[in-house]
């Protein structure tokens, strides 16, 4: 975990990764699920600069995908417009459940968060497809690298 | 991937592959050894695989990687032959661009309220990470209206004057815009963003002519030495990144419906003349409507500024606007080819339109000239001013590059600054800051870019562009 990024403690498993332009993440979990969940939080840490935190408000998401780095890029999409545009930072997730559908994917999450922080530190312009990956390295290690349009 | 010297500033990839065309890359030999370590020379040839391309896939002096295009890069499309038309060839950022306005002050003369203005900046145009004009929030109805009629909303709404249309590319508003494209998300994300700078490397400079390169060119744009000027650097804010997220939604489709072959997701594309195509396309118009708005609003706020600290009318002041050009974004173009004019969609993403003098895009002011080009370096050292030309139109559809390009990441920027009190480095200079967030400044020290000064002198050499001032920095607004 780079410190330079993380005045604000640091998501398990998720590091930025070095990218001249913009910036990214990898992430890393025992589970899919946990993937995920790590990716959201990570995500929001890059664009508030800090770990968002489990507030009172809920709200549910659910996203369909015919692949799996494609769930994984609107899911992410999903959460960080809840932050930009309704102002709702995610804190904690849970009950993800991640379903392979046979001909795509879907996701189901309840979302537990607050206010989001009135001072981001990044404009997040989109979570693009370069370099997009989740993939199970070996049993019980999954990986997942994203970069957004900053 | 081999690269054939053609001259001094000019570099061929020879077709290969799957390539359509061969590339052609602006580079000296100090750029084109950053350009080769750059994943940005594939990119030039992938672009060279898309169908329908006409002439080279090019890139610019300050050609890096980008989504799919590089940044810096520049392609036209035949419709007549399968032209496609991508949302990566034109960006997240539709329509980013550049204004500059003009004084009659002189740079001795704005140095001592040099910080009352910058303060004065900092109150009346918000920047900063999604940070709206609260005052300003508008309707889903007004913005339909933005979309269609860009600028021109603005300046009803007393915010500019009607000669500042003229000095717009397409008179500050692309026509065949539809509102209707744009998704109700997209008008959410943009709602009370019109006359914000946004983060980033979006910025409001103030500045002054330090180098005359062009005294008679210069003299006709207003711009002699020691003049006092204002760039403003954004562009369509979260509604035009939501139209371009929700097209490469669509294209994603598209490219399995029209079986298109990539070598890259992210050119993900679909013909000109497809219903995807023309969507886009409508979308893509009213999101660069709302950029020219957006810049607009911000010229409208700056003459506010001069007005109130130098105590008089922003007209007695000269605060004219000199240009509003884009980079990022794709038109419609008559262009020569082989002897025969065509229609093409010509993509320019980090590059700039340069028209030639004589076009008939160009307005009266600027005929016999040729168009006023703008081209920011970073925070710390200097700009350019260029013009059009004949050689850059037929060469590179009249397009050129658009700044400098980053040469270090925002990471490393930023560890590279730990520790030192930067507005006070930059006041040491006489340049006075403001600022949002201390990260972002940090991120987008001058050290972090590439000098665009080699970047110009690229274009200069090659032709197609030329310079006309240079301009130094005074005070920096960032988000």
């Amino acid at each position: 975990m780079d410190e330079t990024d993380s005045p604000d403690g640091h998501v398990d498993g998720v590091e930025t990764l070095d990218h001249t332009a913009d910036v990214g993440v990898r992430v890393e979990a025992p589970t899919l699920a946990e993937l995920f969940r790590r990716a959201a939080l990570g995500s929001l840490w890059v664009a508030t600069g800090r770990v968002t935190q489990p507030g009172s408000q809920r709200r549910t998401l659910d996203v369909e995908a015919d692949t799996l780095p494609d769930l994984l890029r609107r899911w992410l999409r999903e959460i960080l417009l809840l932050q930009e545009v309704d102002g709702f930072a995610a804190g904690r997730v849970e009950g993800l459940a991640l379903e392979n559908t046979g001909d795509g994917f879907r996701l189901h999450a309840t979302l537990l968060g607050g206010p989001s922080p009135p001072d981001p530190v990044r404009e997040i312009k989109g979570v693009t497809w370069h370099g997009l990956q989740v993939e199970e390295r070996s049993p019980g290690a999954w990986f997942a690298q994203v970069i957004f349009d900053v | 991937m081999e690269l054939e010297r053609l001259d001094d500033h000019r570099w061929r990839l020879p077709r290969q592959g799957k390539m359509r065309v061969d590339g052609l890359i602006f580079a000296d030999d100090t750029l084109i050894r950053d350009i080769q370590g750059d994943p940005a020379v594939e990119q030039v040839a992938n672009v060279a695989t898309l169908p329908g391309i006409v002439g080279h896939s090019m890139g610019m002096p300050d050609i890096h990687w980008g989504y799919g295009f590089p940044i810096g890069g520049v392609a036209a499309f035949d419709p007549e032959e399968g032209g496609v038309i991508s949302p990566g060839g034109v960006g997240y950022d539709i329509n980013c661009g550049v204004r500059l306005h003009r004084s009659n002050l002189q740079v001795d003369e704005v140095r001592p309220r040099l910080a009352q203005l910058m303060d004065d900046l900092f109150r009346r145009v918000p920047a900063g990470v999604g940070r709206g004009y609260r005052k300003f929030v508008l309707s889903p109805a007004e913005i339909r209206q933005i979309l269609f009629q860009g600028a021109a909303w603005v300046v009803e709404k007393g915010l500019g004057r009607p000669e500042d249309l003229e000095r717009m590319e397409d008179g500050g508003a692309l026509a065949e815009a539809d509102p209707d494209q744009v998704s109700p998300r997209a008008v959410e994300r943009g709602k009370d963003q019109v006359g914000t700078v946004g983060s980033g490397n979006h910025f409001i400079e103030v500045g002054w002519v330090d180098q005359v390169f062009d005294a008679e060119a210069a003299e006709q744009l207003g711009l002699t030495r020691g003049t006092v000027t204002v760039f403003v650097h954004s562009g369509s804010r979260g509604l035009g990144y939501q139209v371009c997220d929700d097209y490469l939604e669509v294209m994603m489709k598209g490219v399995r419906r029209y079986g298109i072959d990539l070598p890259d997701k992210q050119l993900a594309c679909v013909p000109v003349r497809s219903p995807e195509g023309e969507r886009y396309i409508a979308a893509m118009r009213a999101a660069a409507n709302y950029a020219f708005a957006n810049r607009q609003v911000m010229g409208h706020r700056i003459r506010e500024a001069f007005s109130h600290v130098f105590g008089a009318p922003d007209r007695e002041l000269g605060m004219e606007l000199v240009y509003d050009v884009a980079h990022n974004n794709a038109k419609l173009e008559r262009h020569e080819v082989d002897g025969r004019e065509r229609s093409l969609w010509v993509h320019r993403k980090g590059a700039t339109r340069a028209f030639p003098p004589g076009h008939p895009d160009l307005p009266d002011a600027y005929r016999e000239l040729g168009q006023p080009v703008f081209i920011p370096g970073d925070m710390g050292r200097y700009s350019f001013v260029l013009l059009g030309t004949a050689g850059g139109y037929a060469e590179t559809f009249g397009s050129t590059c658009h700044g400098a390009g980053r040469k270090k990441s925002r990471r490393q920027s930023k560890r590279d600054t730990r520790g030192r009190d930067l507005k006070r480095e930059f006041a040491d200079q006489g340049i006075e800051v403001r600022a949002s967030s201390g990260a972002t400044v940090a991120e987008e020290v001058p050290e972090a870019y590439k000098d665009v000064a080699n970047v110009v002198e690229v274009v200069h050499r090659a032709g197609i562009g030329r310079k006309v001032v240079r301009l130094r920095p005074l005070g920096v607004l960032k988000g």
